[in-house]
């Protein structure tokens, strides 16, 4: 990736802590526009809290964070959205009560141009507008292979689909980053392969940029342009996946350690 | 000369009415390239429909209009029954289906349109004082307030005890513009109604903001004890009444007087119907997958951008809305006469129960939540006046009410929690499998 251009995310100094226990420390690091990005690192090591600082879950007591030229304090979780930041969540954060379509449509909310008025008394917009999402949810449905199941309420659906419908409405918003918190954990070989690919894809088709965490480190390897290692709620590497996994404190903190 | 005129008018009126099927036919034609042969029929239709509505006494203006909703149904229907199964099929099958169609909508006509007119034109006729005033009209009602509920609860996920309060807003702000503002009309002042009973709402509803669940319970059913109190503390409410009693103005819309059970019902029907249809769209909208995700997971809402606040406040206000005329119609075409008491807790409670027995989340629901919840008593009753009749004292008909409701409401949480209308679906997908089973 080159240096020169300004990069999509950079992270200065972010630390957070709940009530006084400390979960992310003096955190910073540059995310290229178009790249993916792995974070690495045991469990409890801070990974999910600063993708919750990143779109705006958490606030940090220090730090800034600044997204496509715009630097801020802290994000908020409406604001990170609409910058074009969407992610998908470590305990799937599905609608369960809703179908599949109506979960990915929800990806849509920001685009919808009409007014409630118009949408009761379906006026002016609100039919072209509803068509328009309507259109950009089946592409997400094909591309995700999940027709078979359009109508099927989430909750019904297995934990693998599960974890697919939620990317799907992620990438529904057309996001300019994308922030998957272990989106293979509990997957067998077959659907982490296909779950890698989903993610390749997009990362090729769309040009989205891509921050993941993932404990499989051959997923990570084999998937990523940067890789940025956390212990402890400290970073403790950051670079090309090569060049990361030689480094000693890495090899002593978290490779020696990885889960099986 | 006078002749000329005579000719030249009916002539001119004759050519505009043929204009008029002829669009029709340009219509259909270029949006689907079929020639639709049944186009004949349905304007003998439409004139049988609007010609019977008049003869049995309807304004003018109303049986134009219900001519225009049921040739509505009956254009959805035959979309739903016949066309929609020949999609994609060779031009020549689709015009010979409508040659199909013009003999069946021709022949039936008659039959049909008595049919199709159920709800608005027959059963005013058929129908006796007694179901109008003790059973459809409250049905309706109660079927309108359990959707103002459900919106909120079903949902947005957003509890609430305080149904009654709103309605009560609903129905002293109706009365009381009524005087405020001579000449406004009936329909404006269930809307206006609605309005204010809209704005109590999003006061209301602005602790749900920070807290949830059973903490939001208590902030509704402040709600419902405050305006209860309110509306008997103050007479200016009720125009001076002591005991905060009101009472109907005469039921006059367009200078036509519904104040017979029949008018009231289909004053009340043509009045409920269009808000169900409303919030039908509304629930299908991006607003109504706003409320879902919002109920079903509100973080994960926030962060793919649905403003939470808005989506919420906006659940109250649609509400309590719909609550507010659902008051207005429970003052002025059910009860005639209402004091703030009749919209107590235990009607807050009577709301809650049609959704939860029809099912939260559902629109159907709400009708088949508020017909058990109004007929149950009356079958109770007949059932004591014939079987139980000297088996059970006349006072224990109200316990044994109160106990068969419990139960009820005890066993669709344990059994069925999505309520009637899931039963109901799941019926239909029976029904439409059984003949496959032989
Ligand atoms: N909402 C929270 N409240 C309190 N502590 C939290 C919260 N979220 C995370 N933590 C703590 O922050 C630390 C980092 O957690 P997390 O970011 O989930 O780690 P990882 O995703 O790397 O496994 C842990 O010690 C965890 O207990
Ligand atoms: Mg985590």
């Amino acid at each position: 990736m080159s240096q020169t251009v300004a990069p999509l995310l950079s992270l200065a100094h972010i630390s957070l802590s709940f009530k006084g226990v400390k979960a992310v420390t003096d955190i910073g690091f540059d995310v290229a526009e178009g790249e993916i990005c792995a974070l690495i690192g045991p469990n409890g090591a801070g990974k999910s809290s600063l993708l919750n600082v990143i779109n705006g879950v958490y606030q940090p007591q220090q730090g800034e964070i600044r997204f496509a030229g715009r630097a801020r304090r802290a994000m908020q979780p409406h604001e990170a959205a609409v910058a074009g930041i969407a992610r998908t969540f470590q305990n799937i954060a599905l609608f369960k009560g809703m179908s599949v379509l109506d979960n990915i449509l929800t990806g849509r909310n920001l685009a919808s141009r009409s007014s409630w008025l118009e949408q009761a008394f379906r006026l002016g917009r609100a039919e072209a507008d509803e068509e328009a999402q309507r259109a950009v949810a089946e592409e997400v449905i094909a591309f995700l292979r999940l027709q078979a199941w359009r109508h099927t309420p989430v909750g019904q659906l297995p934990y693998g689909l599960q974890k697919r419908v939620e990317l799907g409405r992620a990438l529904a918003a057309r996001p300019r980053l994308l922030l998957l918190d272990e989106p293979m954990a509990g997957m067998n070989r077959e659907e982490k392969r296909e779950m890698s690919q989903f993610i390749r894809e997009v990362n090729q088709v769309f040009g989205t940029t891509i921050v993941l965490i993932e404990h499989d480190i051959g997923v990570v390897m084999e998937l990523s342009d940067h890789v940025v290692v956390l212990d402890y709620g400290r970073k403790i590497g950051d670079g090309e996946p090569a060049a990361v996994r030689a480094l000693p404190e890495v090899i002593a903190a978290y490779l020696g350690q990885q889960r099986h | 000369m006078s002749f000329f005129m005579e000719v030249l008018l009916g002539g001119l009126l004759a050519g505009v009415m043929y204009s008029l099927v002829a669009i029709g036919f340009v219509l259909i034609y270029k949006a689907s390239g079929v020639f639709n042969f049944a186009q004949g029929s349905m304007v003998l239709f439409a004139a049988l429909t609007f010609v019977s509505l008049l003869e049995r006494g309807l304004p003018f203006w109303l049986a134009f209009v219900l001519s225009l909703l049921s040739m509505l149904l009956l254009a959805l229907l035959l979309e739903r029954l016949v066309l929609r199964h020949l999609v994609n099929r060779p031009p020549i099958t689709l015009f010979m289906a409508t040659l199909g169609l013009s003999y069946v909508v021709e022949g039936v006509a008659q039959a049909l349109w008595a049919l199709l007119a159920l709800a608005f034109g027959l059963l005013p006729f058929i129908g006796n004082d007694y179901w109008f005033s003790a059973i459809l009209i409250p049905f309706l009602v109660l079927s309108l307030a359990g959707l103002g509920l459900n919106l909120l609860t079903g949902y947005a996920g957003q509890l609430s005890l305080g149904s009654a309060a709103f309605m009560a807003v609903g129905a002293f702000a109706s009365y009381k513009l009524q005087f405020l503002l001579p000449g406004l009309p009936l329909l404006l002042s269930f809307v206006a109604g609605g309005v204010v009973a809209a704005a109590v709402g999003v006061v209301f509803g602005l602790p749900s903001l920070r807290i949830k669940g059973f903490y939001l319970l208590v902030s509704t059913l402040a709600a419902q004890f405050f305006v209860e109190w309110l509306l008997t503390k103050f007479a200016w409410f009720s125009n001076g009444n002591e005991s905060g009693v009101i009472t109907a103005p005469p039921l006059l819309v367009a200078g036509h007087d519904f104040g017979s059970p029949a008018g009231r019902y289909l004053l009340t029907l043509s009045v409920v119907l269009p808000l169900f249809v409303l919030a039908g769209n509304l629930v299908r909208s991006s607003l109504g997958r706003n409320w879902m995700a919002v109920r079903d997971m509100d973080t994960a809402a926030a962060v793919i951008g649905i403003p939470i606040l808005r989506t919420k406040l906006l659940a109250f206000a649609i509400s309590s809305f719909i609550l507010g005329v659902a008051g207005s119609l429970w003052a002025f075409t059910y009860l005639g006469t209402v004091e703030p008491h009749g919209f107590d807790l235990s009607r807050s409670f009577q709301v809650l129960f049609i959704i939860i027995l029809g099912g939260m989340g559902s629109i159907l629901g709400n009708f088949l939540g508020a017909a058990f919840i109004v007929l149950l008593p009356i079958v109770l009753s007949i059932l004591s006046g014939s079987l139980l009749s000297g088996v059970l004292p006349a006072g224990q008909l109200e316990n044994l009410q109160k106990i068969i409701f419990g139960v009820l409401i005890i066993l669709f949480l344990i059994k069925e929690p999505d309520g009637l209308a899931r039963l109901w679906q799941g019926w239909r997908a029976r029904a439409r499998l059984w003949p496959l089973r032989f």
